[in-house]
């Protein structure tokens, strides 16, 4: 994908001690690294921290990022390690094997943390989801090719302009109006 | 402003090379700039991966605060190039195979002398193995800086192909992730 040409300017950035191109990289992925690290942590605020401490340790360690893979392959993994780290942390707290409820009884941590998901947070999701796919199910059709195009297919806007028989820089527009007209019905949602 | 918008969203597609880095710079100095590259990236993840969770608004800003009490980091500036490496692997193979060149030259005639039928019989295999390793590089035979350039997209390739795989895993009817199995990676050294 063309994108990851955006990731190496922003890595080289924060290398050359760019703090706030860190924050694009955070605000680009981090639906995508708490999505991943909420199959390992199901509790919504622990998969929180474990996804806030990916994205610290990926900081810490970004003077060491060779460009050898992609930046997110990168960080994937260290999504993935932090959270078996935090399933291990959680199998060796004794005071939890213990827990017990109101009456007593014995809790199942693992039946607990399979319970303890935020149904708000859930449906809040679910909204949103709603939003943008009806919002680009109404976009004119060239709209709504061109930016499946980008952004299911992973097209480069030459292959687009291949494909959908144009010059690159209507393809540049499309995308833009198809963007613009989603974000019009999203913006409202997520500012409330 | 729209104008602003529209190189923002071809800037995060990567498609805007004749900038600089500074206009990222912009978009991140900027709020409301900041506000429409995450809501951009929300769109996309959302038709991509059919998202399941979004990010709550004080993540970033959580993290934001946590960076700005981290130390800045500052990448060392690399005293080897990146090509050095596989130029200094084909030296050694090509200084190799010239010793085994010598090597086999001085003890050949040596075996001759002795007249022991099995290495009179294995040296003309070994010779022509000799012959067709030397004259691999008059042969305009590629070498190995090109291969493994050739292959580094390919690498990619397959690491976004096997990331994907994982991520997808779950929406494939796979319930959850088994911690302790291995999740397989590909790396280019």
């Amino acid at each position: 994908m063309g994108d990851s040409y955006t990731d190496k300017e922003l890595v080289q950035r924060v290398q050359q001690g760019d703090k706030q191109s860190f924050d694009l990289l955070v605000l680009k992925y981090q639906n995508r690294i708490i999505k991943l690290v909420s199959r390992y942590v199901r509790e919504q605020s622990d998969a929180m921290d474990v996804a806030q401490e990916t994205f610290i340790k990926a900081y810490r360690a970004l003077p060491n990022f060779r460009g050898d893979s992609a930046f997110y392959t990168w960080l994937y993994r260290i999504a993935i390690n932090t959270a078996k780290n935090y399933l291990v942390s959680l199998s060796r707290r004794p005071a939890e094997a213990h827990l017990e409820n109101a009456d007593g009884q014995p809790i199942d941590i693992e039946e607990l943390q399979k319970d303890i998901e935020n149904p708000e947070n859930l449906l809040f999701a679910d909204q949103v989801k709603q939003t943008i796919l009806e919002a680009m199910n109404r976009l004119p059709e060239d709209l709504r090719v061109a930016i499946t195009l980008r952004e299911v297919e992973g097209l480069t806007y030459e292959e687009i302009a291949e494909a959908m028989d144009c010059p690159i820089g209507t393809v540049r527009s499309r995308i833009f109006r198809a963007r613009e007209a989603i974000d019009t019905k999203l913006k409202p949602l997520l500012e409330h | 402003m729209q104008n602003d918008r529209e190189t923002l969203s071809t800037q995060m597609d990567g498609e805007d090379r004749t900038v600089d880095g500074t206009l990222l710079a912009a978009i991140a100095a900027d709020d409301e700039s900041r506000a429409t590259w995450a809501r951009y990236h929300l769109i996309g993840d959302v038709m991509r991966d059919g998202l399941i969770g979004v990010a709550p608004t004080e993540f970033a800003e959580q993290l934001r605060g946590e960076i700005d009490r981290e130390p800045t980091v500052m990448a060392p500036r690399r005293t080897a190039r990146p090509l050095l490496r596989p130029v200094a692997g084909f030296a050694i193979a090509a200084s190799v195979a010239a010793l085994a060149v010598v090597g086999i030259k001085q003890t050949a005639p040596e075996q001759q002398l002795n007249g022991t039928p099995e290495i009179a019989t294995t040296a003309p295999a070994v010779t022509e193995s000799v012959q067709l390793a030397t004259a691999r590089p008059d042969a305009n035979a590629r070498p190995d800086i090109e291969v493994i350039e050739e292959s580094l997209p390919a690498h990619r390739r397959l690491n976004s192909y096997l990331v994907k795989f994982n991520e997808q895993r779950s929406s494939l009817g796979v319930p959850g992730v088994n911690p302790y199995v291995r999740i397989v990676g590909f790396e280019s050294d």
